[in-house]
């Protein structure tokens, strides 16, 4: 059944239809959390409050074929007040002068392990160092475009923003994405390389 | 945060690093970016950027959030809330399609306000009070006299303030003072006619022992004369006998020859 069957459904009251979405869409959206908020707990208060309120409102939601877009919608807005909070705000700070501290320097950097987990680990610490460089902006736009697979147009109407600002944002976190990883000494070429590892 | 706006070379690149423009599109794009070192560089960077984020792409195992039983807030409604609901959300899009944009319902709102003003709208601070009303501001009502704790005056009936209520209760203040001490003036006067009047009962009772004591005392005297224990000396008598002295015969003195 399509995500717009499933949302009809659950606007009629259906419960498992509801969670047929959830179990859809539970993973995708947690891994978009995570990334946002760097933080697996949070992630998943945010998610389940997320799912919560989609439920409670679905009956509002007047396209059910966007239901995706829409729970990430909510899910954003959540986001926004978590970063907002006394506690996003200390969990700010301490990735700024803690999480990057932790960080290898790129003088004494280990080359990319050729075991398959250290490798992936060595990625996913990069990855949060980088994002932690983007604005809260720029990361939205990035991780919906890349990793959700969103189009800017559907990504312009969950940021409720212009399409032409989401490639702005878009363009300006790439480039301080790529100037991070120079900083850190991460190459095409580590990178190609430790692909080819796998 | 500071962003310029992409000019339109740029967001073609956005657009094209994520598959969004038509090949003829990307080929015209190509061949632009063949022809300028700097777009070239710009898109190395975009492309290197786009690769680290493919490959640092983690599937990790999610919690998962399915509700085992639905919450019990977020229930099906009954049908009664269900048609309540409805009947606002119906409301409100007939309004959003009556009303169109939030600037139409600022301007209906201005001339609004326009028509209320052109028919005398008008908020009066009177001592203190906002008072909301139509019409022309009335006259100012002379401030009212009150007497004996009667009122208002006539005509006064449609402000009574603060200030008039205190002016009201510190005269029926006055008021009640003033008929204290004629109550106690009052009950002075009345309390010393009756001192006078049990003053004047003594008095006259005082007057009238006096009599008795003086009859008895006479009497007295009489009875002691007849039985000649007094012999020949004077007799007192009061003041009010002196006119006729009374003879007593002398007492003989017994003699020792």
């Amino acid at each position: 059944m399509s995500d717009a069957e499933l949302a009809l459904l659950s606007r009629q009251g259906d419960p498992q239809a509801f969670n047929r979405l959830a179990g859809k869409w539970g993973a995708s959206l947690f891994r978009f959390v995570r990334r946002m908020l760097g933080s697996d707990a949070d992630a998943e208060d945010i998610c389940q409050e997320a799912f919560l309120k989609a439920y409670v409102n679905i009956r509002r939601l007047r396209e059910p074929e966007k239901f995706r877009a829409w729970l990430h919608h909510i899910a954003l807005n959540l986001c926004r007040d978590w970063h907002r909070s006394p506690r996003g705000r200390e969990r700010t700070i301490a990735y700024e002068e803690g999480f990057a501290e932790r960080l290898p320097r790129p003088e004494t950097r280990a080359p990319m392990a050729p075991d398959r987990e250290m490798e992936r680990a060595d990625l996913a610490r990069e990855l949060s160092a980088v994002l932690d460089k983007l604005s809260l902006e720029q990361r939205t736009a990035i991780l919906l475009r890349e990793y959700q697979g969103f189009t800017t147009e559907e990504i312009a109407e969950i940021t409720g923003v212009p399409a032409a600002t989401v490639r702005t944002r878009v363009f300006y976190g790439l480039k301080s994405i790529r100037r991070t990883l120079q900083q850190r000494g991460v190459t095409a070429e580590s990178l190609r390389g430790g692909a080819e590892t796998r | 945060m500071n962003e310029k706006p992409l000019d339109a070379h740029r967001e073609k690149m956005i657009a094209a690093l994520y598959g969004e423009l038509s090949a003829e599109e990307e080929r015209e794009l190509r061949e632009l970016i063949d022809s300028d070192e700097e777009l070239l560089a710009e898109w190395q960077e975009l492309a290197e950027a786009r690769e680290f984020l493919q490959a640092a792409a983690d599937e990790a195992p999610a919690p998962s959030f399915v509700f085992l039983t639905p919450p019990e807030e977020a229930l099906p409604v009954s049908a009664t809330v269900r048609a309540g609901r409805h009947a606002r959300s119906g409301l409100r899009a007939r309004l959003g399609h009556l009303f169109g944009s939030p600037a139409v319902v600022f301007g209906i709102a201005a001339c609004a306000l326009l028509v209320l003003i052109g028919a005398g709208f008008r908020v009066d601070h009177t001592e203190g009070d906002l008072v909301l009303g139509f019409g022309s501001r009335p006259h100012p009502v002379a401030a009212p006299q009150f007497t004996q704790g009667v009122g208002l005056e006539p005509g006064a009936e449609a402000y009574l303030t603060r200030t008039d209520f205190d002016r009201f209760a510190n005269l029926q203040m006055k008021i009640t003072a003033a008929m204290l001490n004629q109550y106690e003036e009052q009950r002075r006067d009345e309390t010393l006619l009756l001192v006078r009047q049990v003053s004047v009962a003594l008095s006259e009772r005082q007057q009238r022992n006096h009599e008795e004591l003086r009859t008895q005392v006479q009497d007295a005297w009489l009875r002691m004369i007849g039985m000649g224990v007094l012999g020949n000396q004077p007799v007192m008598r009061s003041s009010r006998d002196r006119g006729t002295p009374e003879r007593i015969a002398p007492v003989s003195q017994p003699t020792d020859n």
